[in-house]
């Protein structure tokens, strides 16, 4: 790597203000709404909790489904592989609100599935479990590709010592492949996470705006634009700061662990 | 019955790795042959990481592969002990994990001691140099409570002293009753050593 000539300041210089802009227009225009003092609003307190909470909770479960997927896509050939592959980006290229649609059509009232959890008095649209399904349908494939990288880039060769000493295929995966392929199953997480901060389309679609339930913090800017704007434009800079802490912090996290 | 009883026919391209392998009692085997000639192949095909286009293997009264009857042991269950040409030592845990497979064979503290890397046991592999990591993977493979062993070329990155040292240990293991199979490139600075020729191969050892 070298020092960055100012010719390629040039060109890296238009991409950077398109990205600085809106963060700044919004920082900039909230100051004279005050929005600090909103932020002891009770819909902003609830959104915030409510978002870092379904976050995590749903970042965890896209590790424990993507990481093994990853691992099968990277180390094995089946019948089906590349249909799977589509399948596995489907998430990523749908548009969120269909996904929530289909989410809602299938575990709604009369959905197959919904009409199944029924029996037992299980209702799972418009709930806080509807905002992690949802968060997990959009941040599974991210960790799953993230992920993938990482266990291709090792060599076959340490499965091989390993099963030659009498690890199975589980401690060889656990033991060896999990923790070499951390960096990139982390770089997934933060992906992962800072997505689900952002997500809108399929948590609205699919567990609809309840504050406290399923009004996450992107859900509450838009139920806030209709009646109160400058609580809306509190939320929408509590939203975008969460979110750039999140990636700092995970980038931290990540770079720590590279070293 | 034999300790280790091999046949087998394995095209790799234009070539055929075809032949039969006998070893009756414990014992150190250099095995030497010219470059490609499948040496590493072999010592693959017996330890399951290669799958031969026909054969069958028995190690003691175990049959681990017989490719008319659909039978192939995974490596893991195989119970033979495999050292690759390449350095596999796992590069995120220190030297003790990998020599004493995570405690799992606490026979490696005791070899890492006798091949004199001790010293570096809390270092991660990449904080050692070839010469230590050669033997801490020695060190490693003999950890294992195999009574075969393959190593493919695991004193090509020693010194003189470094080797010397290395084989004393990996003879004293023959006298605990084990049969290694060691690939070298020098084939002078050994005795007996059992060449693998190109053709079809018959090595039948008493």
């Amino acid at each position: 790597m070298r020092p960055l000539s100012r010719f390629w300041v040039l060109a890296l210089s238009p991409f950077v203000l398109l990205v600085l802009l809106p963060v700044l227009g919004l920082f900039i225009t909230s100051l004279p709404f005050e929005p600090w003092i909103y932020l002891n609003h009770d819909v902003v307190q609830k959104a915030v909790l409510l978002t870092l909470k379904t976050s995590l909770i749903a970042t965890l479960i896209a590790w424990g489904i993507g990481v093994p997927v990853a691992y099968i896509l990277a180390r094995f050939h089946f019948p089906g592989k590349k249909s799977l592959e589509i399948v596995i980006d489907l998430p990523t290229t749908m548009p969120p609100v269909v996904i929530g649609l289909g989410l809602l059509l299938i575990f709604g009232q009369f959905g197959w599935l919904g009409q199944f959890l029924n029996i037992f008095g299980l209702r799972i649209p418009l709930t806080t479990t509807a905002v992690v399904i949802a968060l997990v349908f959009r941040a599974t494939p991210l960790l799953i590709r993230a992920s993938r990288a990482g266990f291709e880039s090792i060599p076959i060769l340490y499965e091989q010592a390993a099963s030659s000493g009498g690890m199975n295929e589980w401690q060889c995966f656990r033991k060896i492949m999990i923790p070499m392929a951390r960096p990139a199953w982390m770089a997934g997480i933060t992906l992962a996470f800072t997505l689900c901060l952002a997500e809108f389309g399929a948590t609205l679609m699919f567990a609809g705006n309840i504050p406290g339930v399923s009004q996450t913090l992107p859900v509450a800017v838009m139920s806030a634009m209709e009646s109160d704007l400058p609580l809306a434009i509190c939320i929408a800079v509590v939203s975008m700061s969460l979110s750039i802490l999140s990636l700092a912090g995970l980038r931290y996290v990540e770079q720590r662990w590279r070293s | 019955m034999a300790i280790l009883d091999l046949a087998c026919r394995h095209e790799v391209g234009p070539f055929a790795l075809e032949g039969v392998l006998k070893i009756h009692r414990p014992q150190l085997i250099y095995l030497s042959g010219e470059n490609g000639c499948g040496k590493s192949t072999l010592l693959k095909i017996i330890a399951g990481h290669l799958h031969p286009g026909q054969g069958h293997l028995r190690i003691g009264s175990n049959l681990l592969l017989d490719t008319t009857r659909g039978i192939n042991i995974k490596p893991e269950y195989r119970g033979v002990a495999w050292q690759s040409q390449e350095d596999s030592l796992f590069p995120h845990v220190s030297l003790e994990k990998n020599v004493s497979w995570w405690h799992r064979y606490p026979r490696g503290m005791e070899l890492a001691q006798r091949l004199e890397t001790e010293p570096y046991l809390d270092r991660l592999p990449g904080q050692l140099s070839g010469g230590q990591r050669a033997l801490g993977l020695l060190a490693r493979t003999l950890a294992t409570p195999y009574e075969v062993v393959l190593l493919d070329e695991p004193l090509a990155s020693l010194d003189d002293a470094k080797h010397e040292l290395a084989l004393r240990v990996i003879q004293s293991e023959v006298q605990r009753g084990r049969t290694i199979v060691m690939i070298v490139h020098h084939p002078e600075r050994y005795e007996s050593v059992v060449t693998l020729p190109r053709s079809l191969f018959k090595i039948e050892l008493n």
